[in-house]
């Protein structure tokens, strides 16, 4: 179907080509006729077929002359200007790129070596608040002890010496107490007995207060 | 006022003929030169250093190129790479045409019919041999799209015929005619001023109005000169793209 369609107009497109061709074919012929018989001033300049001839054949040499010379010589001058210089910029485009990225790396390793400054002057610095503190604590809790065995010791001695202070007293007031006795009495009681009896009197002061 | 028409008539500097045949160098031809000689001197200068940071002129002629490779890289696709030199040929041809008529005293070779004409119909040409050559009869089923009714067929292949073949007259037409258009609209302000110079002293001043209208013209046909050899150039590329790949 489509062969023979195409096959169809194929025919009508040559009888359609065999006709305009008659038709111009005839033409110039006619033209020329036309103006050999007419004055050249009158009409369009551009229908005069006589000079047809020469215009074809000069617009043939121009387009030749321009034809070789530009696909032989213009053009691949001008592609390949143009491609240098894609090439160019492409070059420097990959150069850019390198650097970039080396700038890159080379901040990173800088960062990197920044962190691990950082990181070892932190421990750094707490290592060494941890050793004072150990130190200071240990120096402390030393102190705290000897101070604490000394109050102890203070306090023992301390007690002690009420204990004796209050013996004493106890004495006295015994002694003075049988001698108050035998100046005013004139009896000479037993020591023992006065010391007891200071004691219980001083045991009920005590429980009285 | 001198007829606008005259700027477009071809006078013969050195008469020559072969077998025949008038192949006289006229001032068309010696504009088509000095065309190649600019085109070629100016990318030379300009690609002379080399630079790989561009100057002005060497800027310019980069812009050109690559325009021009992604026309053909766009509408052709990688495989219009061989059609490179041959588009960026053409496009310059035309843009030379173009621009150096607009030069007072110049002539503009591209408001001539049979030179747009037989660029567009070698288009033309080289693109049904070498579509032929590449796709076999299946390039006449251009004519005949697939997923249409059959009883649509009668109607259709004449008119994709005709439309097909009505492509490199219409690629010639539109760059002849807008050059002639515009060279015609030039000379007529023109000679409205110089009309109206001639005609006293109230004359003399109103002379520079169509004198200011003619410098925004100028710049008009500048672009117009530049937008004409793109869109030639876009036309041949999307037309050459037959050669590569069919629509269907």
């Amino acid at each position: 179907m489509k062969n023979s369609l195409s096959f169809i107009s194929a025919g009508f497109f040559c009888q359609a080509v065999f006709a305009v061709n008659a038709a111009f074919g005839a033409d110039p012929a006619h033209g020329g006729d036309a103006s050999s018989h007419e004055a050249p001033s009158s009409g369009l300049p551009q229908l005069d077929a006589s000079t047809f001839p020469s215009q074809l054949f000069w617009l043939l040499v121009t387009f030749v002359i321009l034809y070789a010379v530009f696909s032989k010589k213009s053009l691949p001058e001008i592609s390949n200007v143009i491609e240098n210089r894609q090439d160019h910029i492409q070059n420097e485009l990959e150069t850019a790129d390198g650097l970039k990225s080396e700038a890159e790396a080379a901040q990173q390793a800088y960062e990197e070596s920044l962190d691990n400054a950082r990181t070892l002057a932190t421990k750094a610095l707490h290592d060494a608040q941890n050793k004072i503190k150990t130190k200071a604590e240990k120096q402390s809790n030393d102190f705290r002890e000897k101070t604490d065995k000394d109050m102890q010791a203070l306090e023992k001695r301390l007690v002690k010496a009420k204990t004796d202070a209050m013996d004493d007293m106890n004495m006295i007031a015994a002694e003075i107490a049988s001698e108050a006795a035998q100046k005013i009495v004139g009896i000479n009681p037993d020591i023992e007995q006065a010391k007891t009896a200071v004691k219980a009197i001083n045991g009920t002061k005590a429980k009285a207060a | 006022m001198s007829d606008p028409l005259h700027q477009f008539v071809i006078e013969r500097i050195i008469p020559l003929e072969i077998g025949g045949i008038d192949l006289s160098f006229t001032n068309s031809s010696l504009w088509m030169m000095i065309g190649v000689i600019v085109s070629t001197g100016f990318i030379s200068v300009a690609m002379n250093r080399k630079a790989l940071v561009p100057g002005r002129m060497q800027v310019l002629v980069e812009i050109f190129y690559e325009m021009v490779a992604g026309l053909v890289r766009n509408n052709i696709g990688s495989e219009g790479r061989k059609y490179f030199p041959f588009i960026f040929t053409l496009f310059i041809v035309v843009l030379m045409g173009n621009l150096l008529g607009l030069i007072p005293y110049s002539f503009a070779y591209t408001s001539h019919i049979i030179v747009t004409a037989a660029m567009s119909f070698m288009i033309f040409g080289m693109i049904v041999v070498l579509a032929i050559m590449r796709h076999g009869l299946h390039f006449f089923s251009h004519f005949a799209p697939p997923g249409v009714p059959w009883f649509v067929y009668p109607l259709l292949v004449p008119i994709e015929i005709v439309s097909y073949l009505a492509r490199p007259v219409t690629h010639g037409l539109r760059l002849f005619a807008n050059m002639m258009a515009g060279h015609i609209m030039l000379k007529v302000f023109a000679g409205f001023s110089v009309a109206m110079a001639g005609a006293g002293a109230f004359g003399f001043v109103a002379a520079i109005l169509p004198m200011f209208v003619n410098a925004g013209l100028i710049a008009f046909e500048l672009l117009i000169a530049l937008l004409q050899a793109y869109v030639f150039a876009i036309l041949a590329c999307i037309y050459l793209k037959d050669t590569v790949e069919m629509d269907h």
